[in-house]
């Protein structure tokens, strides 16, 4: 309850009001709970643990770390996972923090209070009565070294003896003995002695950050306020940049409307462009001067210019970029930007960033360039091209020859032409498939290696019993309360190979009153495994989902309960969560039951078996089985046609797919093959029957949990992505109506009916419509109304994800909604929205990361494809021209399902780097240019250059978005960044049916009929919903796809991919 | 707990209240001997001073005005002195003039101004320290100073402001939470015994779905402050009482 009140008198001096006095009120209670598991003495622990912070671990050792070694050390007790546990942070250190305006600071400690593993809390000491210190002097610096020694003994008094509390500190000024009379001993430990003595792993990170601190001012104990607020007023405005505004004056700026807050991405590294939250048109930020330490993906404040100063800027950025060009290596694997960029230029609102809100800085993966003068300082190329090269310090550079290590940027003063950062760690070799791995890890935020993917002692003894004596079978506990349908015929159909089933269906006729089917969906019951709270949930919370890599993943749960326990194998009992659904003989749902199960399912089925017995051949099942299972299977099918026709005809779009399977040769790891996923009519019926009970457990989740349960929606697209689409589609004389989900796939469907002949134009307008597309996100009910739940590509009001809790975290959380609104009952922490939007906000992330991490590791895997076949002999293949650049083309070579760069034009745009195969169509041509190249122009579907006047023949070589070309293709290896394909173009581009060239008159007949637009930016992720669940890809009997991919050749011009089931 | 955080995930504010609570609220009636009814009242660091004039002769003896009930004359001053940085406001301010308006308003619908026809009852409230929530004060001490003044009232006017920061409703903002450009200021002031809503201000803006919430809260407050303004008025009454009984 509350307490006393307190005031204090604090001074600010700021350059507009001088010296002014502030009165602040505070009321002390005594309701401050310790945070601590075990302790039964503060009644709002509960509370505490309901919310899902991560509480203390007593008896055990407890750290209180002080305001020097947390503005100092921030980083050693945010990289230290599973070494620094057991944190308490005491509010007299937030707000010295807060003080010195270390904002970014403040926000790392709630970060790692906020990861429930590391068991960190935040305490209000300054607030409670029973830690108040009430003398102020001598200085401010120990006055609040002594609150923080309270807050210790406190803490030590309250445990108890068998716990341990250390106080960490950079300073002398404490003494020992100082707390004796209270019963509190508290052990006062120097932070170098700490970490040299109880965590070794960590002391080459905090030598390395010691020294990058030495002579900083990270320490905020070291300046007295005075001298702080001394500094501050002298800040150093000369140097390259502008000086970022304090938050005092942002705030008023933000008030008064002249400043305006948004999120800026960067490209070309000198053109940013900042979105806003409000909707209003975006700002254009040009020129390092304007962007003034921005780096890509943070939050921004920006002073938006007048004409005059517009136009001056522009004058001012021509003498800039000679900075850039020392810089910028020749890169054969850039084929620069989207054309057309530079034309929009025409009336957007133009800016300057004057202030940093929030950093998006995390730890890099870079190379070396090291400084050749016998220098100290270095420099970090980062992998990621988007992000500023980093100065580092170094002693001993051999070391970090053509090493991946990871870096992390400290600051960026004004004067510096780079950031200033310091060395984390080393990776590995850059040549090493493992480092490479790791490297993506890191640079997604997976995990900080391999090896800390693994599960954790205390997870695996969550783990319930499963080997080869003792094999897991429920109990009788497991059974109660649960529906037996062990007599029913279930089956699983998944990908051949596949250990982690999550899902069975059951289907059969009902005979009598009507008739009609009962059709049930059972999937794995992974909420009984694991308990709300535990360290398995917490896991798996953290990682979201589990990361599928071309050749690995990595599971989200154990793999004792992925592949044994919760996976539904046949013949063997096991627990589920069903829906059973009573329909009429229409397929109307009459009646629907959702609750825990137990089932056998009879077979596990691969979809080639499936789809084999729907054809009429044997699946190659028991004799007595097969029949039964052929029956329902039929039954099932032709119920899932008729459901899937239903959401056609609402809207629902039936887009374009392609994937790219990968094989490998299990002992070289090399691989052996790349091959394109067929999709069978049984995949449709899976995804059907899918997206069914996913839908129905939305509502039903809803109607217990209107504010808080989890649902997922897909906002229609916006009008302006549409356009490029409307464009191209007219110009073959169609009409697309993109005014609601039914109307475009009407539109799509008329499309593919009417231009049957040229499935060319078909599959692109489904690709094109699919890269319109937003993407499809997590939410909690409370935070938006009905109307915007709605799911646009599936045309369903209201939909989830239920359906694989084994690898998706939000499963999970569906699975316990749904179990609490069967039961009735509104506990634990699924119920609260602040959780559930935290907790969506935080699976939105996860996913977006690992379908790139995925992304990166198909690219690095088709890049030692390429590398092992050009190896042998020169690798040529047929390619088709996707987009044009300004500096070149893409190409996409259907044979190895990948898009490679053709580069034309260096980045300065003086030179013009025309190979000579492509006019003699000779390989050995290929490094050689052809001289004395006189024009370049750039259409946004075309790209043309002019030979030289002393070549005979044709004078014009054009190329065309959709002509055919053939490519050399090779792997650009710098050691610095990953190995990159280039294609180099050999001959002259040719039109399908003839293989004969295109000469430049024919060339301008078809290209006004080819008008599209260009530069689709964007890909969508291969989904690996089905096909990497197996490490080792299954080859069918046609596995040379060349013949067949042939025919689709001018088909498969994007590598776009989108599964239903990944909606 | 930090200037950055307005409600920290512990369930604290800046001042170290939880969401639920109001700030410390000391009121006294009859401060001021010269005037008919007179108050101070202080909620938090919010300090404000009001005397009441009358019923007496109205000023501008209008013809065309005169009408049969009292009228109600509200002058709010702010002091140069109530915020950290000196500022003096004019007279006409406008920011001033509706306040003043605001509580004339709400005290037009509580004083039974039938009563007194032909009568004039003026306001004058002194603000001598801003830390948010001036309003509310302001209808909070006015209310206590008529009581002291004697004057016919329907019921007790009690205002409490409310808010929404970071998903959840919050009592009585404080300064620096008004100050905080996304926080939605609401202000509320009731007639305890039937409930009824005599004033209703808002400023910046609030989704119409949390507004049921946001004003339950209010209005619960109101009710607390009900029971410390009826203890001042007992306090006064008592002190009154012995003075004359000696």
């Amino acid at each position: 309850m509350l307490g006393r009140r307190s005031e204090t008198l604090a001074f600010r001096r700021s350059k507009r009001q001088g010296l002014t006095m502030n009165v602040t009120e505070r009321y002390h209670r005594s309701d401050i709970p310790c945070a601590a598991a075990s302790c039964t003495r503060c009644p709002r622990n509960a509370e505490f643990a309901k919310q899902g912070i991560g509480m203390l671990q007593a008896p055990g050792t407890i750290l209180v770390p002080d305001a020097s070694v947390v503005s100092r050390y921030i980083e050693v007790l945010e990289q230290g996972d599973n070494v620094l546990e057991n944190i308490v942070f005491c509010q007299t250190v937030m707000d010295a923090l807060d003080r010195r305006n270390r904002t970014r600071t403040m926000r790392n400690v709630r970060r790692i209070a906020a990861d429930t593993r590391r068991r960190a809390v935040v305490f209000a000491n300054e607030v409670f009565s029973e830690t108040l210190e009430k003398a102020r002097g001598p200085t401010a610096v120990e006055r609040d070294m002594r609150a923080v020694l309270r807050a210790a003994q406190w803490y030590k008094r309250h445990l108890g003896k068998e716990t341990r509390v250390l106080l960490l500190t950079l300073k002398d000024l404490y003494m020992e003995g100082d707390d004796d009379d209270l019963g509190g001993r508290v052990e006062i430990c120097r932070m170098d002695e700490f970490i040299g003595r109880h965590c070794p792993v960590l002391k080459p990170h905090f030598d390395s950050v010691t020294a990058a601190t030495a002579d900083g001012d990270m320490d905020i104990t070291a300046l007295t306020p005075a001298q702080y607020a001394a500094a501050r007023l002298q800040a150093k405005a000369h140097g390259e940049f502008g000086r970022h505004l304090s938050s005092d004056e942002i705030a008023e700026g933000l008030r008064s409307g002249e400043l305006v807050r948004g999120k800026i991405r960067i490209m070309q590294r000198t053109h940013g462009v900042v979105e806003r939250t409000d909707g209003l048109p975006s700002i254009e930020v040009v020129g390092r001067a304007g962007l003034n330490r921005a780096c890509s993906g943070d939050a921004v404040v920006v002073r938006l210019l007048g004409h005059g100063e517009a136009a001056a800027q522009d004058a001012d950025g021509a003498e800039n970029d000679d900075e850039e060009v020392s810089d910028h290596e020749d890169d054969l694997a850039d084929a620069g930007d989207e054309p057309g960029a530079e034309q929009t230029q025409a009336a957007t609102v133009r800016g300057v960033v004057v202030g940093v809100a929030q950093r998006s800085w995390r730890p890099y993966v870079a190379t070396l360039q090291a400084d050749d003068s016998g220098g100290a300082r270095h420099l970090a190329v980062p992998v990621d091209v988007n992000v500023p090269k980093i100065r580092i310090h170094y002693l001993d550079t051999s070391v970090l020859e053509s090493q991946y290590f990871v870096v992390a940027i400290d600051t960026w003063p004004a004067d510096s032409q780079y950031p200033q950062g310091h060395f984390v760690r080393m990776l590995g070799p850059v040549s090493s498939l493992d480092t490479q791995i790791d490297a993506i890890l890191v640079e997604r935020q997976i995990a900080t290696s391999q090896k800390t993917l693994r599960f954790s002692e205390a997870i695996m003894r969550e783990m319930p019993e499963d080997s080869r004596e003792h094999p897991w079978g429920p109990s009788g506990a497991d059974l109660e309360g649960r529906r037996d349908l062990r007599d029913w015929l279930v089956f699983s159909i998944d990908p051949k190979g596949c250990v982690d089933i999550d899902d069975a269906m059951s289907m059969r006729r009902v005979d009598g009153d009507g008739g009609g089917f009962e059709f049930g969906v059972h999937i794995a019951d992974v909420a009984q495994f694991i308990a709300p709270g535990t360290a398995a949930d917490q896991e798996a919370r953290a990682r979201g989902t589990t990361v599928y890599l071309a050749d690995r993943r990595f599971n989200m749960i154990p793999e004792v309960l992925s592949e044994h326990v919760c996976s539904l194998h046949e013949n063997v009992d096991r627990l589920a969560v069903s829906v059973v659904w009573q329909l009429d003989e229409d397929l109307n749902v009459r009646d629907v039951w959702f609750g825990r199960s137990v089932i056998r399912s009879a077979c596990e089925l691969s979809y080639e078996q499936a789809q084999a017995m729907l054809d009429g051949r044997s699946g190659g099942l028991a004799e007595n089985l097969e029949p039964r299972v052929l029956e329902s299977l039929v039954e099932l099918t032709s119920a899932m046609r008729v459901l899937r026709q239903r959401r056609m005809e609402a809207g629902a779009l039936e887009l374009a797919s392609t994937e790219i399977k990968f094989g490998f040769d299990e002992v070289t790891s090399e691989v052996t093959e790349l091959s394109t996923k067929k999709s069978l009519e049984v995949h449709r019926v899976v995804e059907e029957a899918m997206v069914f009970a996913n839908a129905a457990v939305a509502r039903r989740i809803h109607e217990a949990f209107p504010q808080s349960a989890l649902l997922r929606r897909h906002r229609s697209p916006t009008g302006e992505r549409f356009d490029r689409l409307v464009r191209a589609v007219a110009s073959r004389g169609f009409a697309i109506d993109c005014s609601s989900n039914a109307a475009l796939a009407r539109s799509l469907q008329t499309i593919s009916r009417e231009r049957a002949d040229d499935p060319d134009l078909v599959f692109l307008a489904k690709s094109m419509a699919t890269l319109a597309m937003q993407e499809a996100d997590y939410f909690a009910t409370g935070s938006c109304e009905v109307p915007a739940f709605a799911h646009y590509g599936l045309a369903l009001d209201f939909y989830t994800h239920f359906t694989s809790p084994i690898r998706r975290y939000a499963d999970v959380v569906v699975h316990r909604q749904l179990i609490e609104a069967i039961a009735g009952t509104h506990d634990g922490v699924v119920a609260s929205q602040q959780w559930v939007n935290d907790t969506a906000a935080g699976l939105n992330e996860r996913n977006r990361q690992s379908k790139l991490a995925q992304r990166e590791s198909a690219e690095l895997f088709q890049s030692r494809y390429v590398a092992q076949k050009a190896g042998h002999e020169p690798l040529v293949c047929d390619g088709v021209v996707a987009e044009i650049r300004t500096n070149g083309l893409i190409v996409y070579v259907p044979q190895l399902g990948l898009r490679g760069p053709v580069h034309l034009r260096d980045a300065l745009k003086e030179r013009i780097k025309l190979p000579l195969s492509a006019i003699t169509a000779r390989v050995a041509d290929a490094d050689e240019l052809v001289d004395g190249c006189e024009g370049f122009s750039v259409e946004p579907t075309s790209l043309s250059i002019h030979l030289p006047s002393s070549r005979p023949g044709e004078r014009v070589l054009s190329f065309s978005t959709f002509d055919h070309v053939r490519v050399l293709v090779r792997v650009q290896d710098s050691g610095r960044r990953r190995p990159q394909v280039y294609l180099t173009i050999v001959g002259r581009p040719y039109s399908k049916s003839s293989k004969q060239p295109l000469s430049a008159k024919s060339k301008n007949g078809s290209v006004a009929g080819r008008q599209q637009g260009g530069g689709w930016a964007e890909e969508l992720v291969a989904d690996p919903a089905d096909a990497p669940r197996c490490a080792v890809a299954s080859l069918g009997a046609d596995s040379h796809f060349y013949a067949v991919v042939e025919k689709f050749a001018a088909l498969s011009v994007l590598e776009t991919s989108c599964d239903i089931q990944q909606l | 707990m930090s200037r950055q955080e307005l409600l920290s995930p512990e369930g604290l504010r800046v001042d170290g209240r939880r969401p639920n609570e109001l700030r410390r609220i000391s009121c006294r009636a009859s401060v001021l001997s010269s005037a008919d009814g007179s108050s101070y009242y202080e909620q938090g660091n919010t300090k404000v001073l009001v005397a009441v004039y009358g019923p007496r002769e109205p000023r501008q003896r209008n013809p065309a005005l005169a009408t049969e009930q009292a009228q109600i004359n509200v002058e709010f001053n702010v002091a140069p002195f109530s915020t950290s940085e000196r500022r003096r406001r004019s007279k006409g301010d406008k920011r001033l003039l509706e306040v003043a308006a605001f509580v004339r308003q709400t005290f037009e619908g509580a004083v039974q101004r039938s009563v007194y026809q032909r009568s004039q009852i003026d306001i004058y409230i002194h603000l001598l320290q801003n830390d948010g929530g001036t309003l509310e004060a302001c209808v909070n001490a006015a209310t206590l100073a008529l009581v002291d003044a004697g004057i016919s009232m329907v019921d007790y006017v009690c205002a409490c402001t409310a808010g929404f920061v970071e998903e959840t409703p919050v009592l009585d903002l404080c300064g620096v939470e008004e100050a905080a450009v996304e926080t939605p200021d609401l202000t509320v002031a009731i007639m305890p015994r039937n409930g009824s809503i005599a004033l209703l201000q808002m400023e910046s803006r609030l989704h119409v779905s949390k507004l049921d919430d946001v004003m339950d809260l209010a209005i619960e407050g109101c009710k607390h402050i009900h029971t410390k303004l009826d203890n001042a008025v007992l306090a006064a009454a008592n002190d009154l009482a012995e003075k004359l009984s000696h």
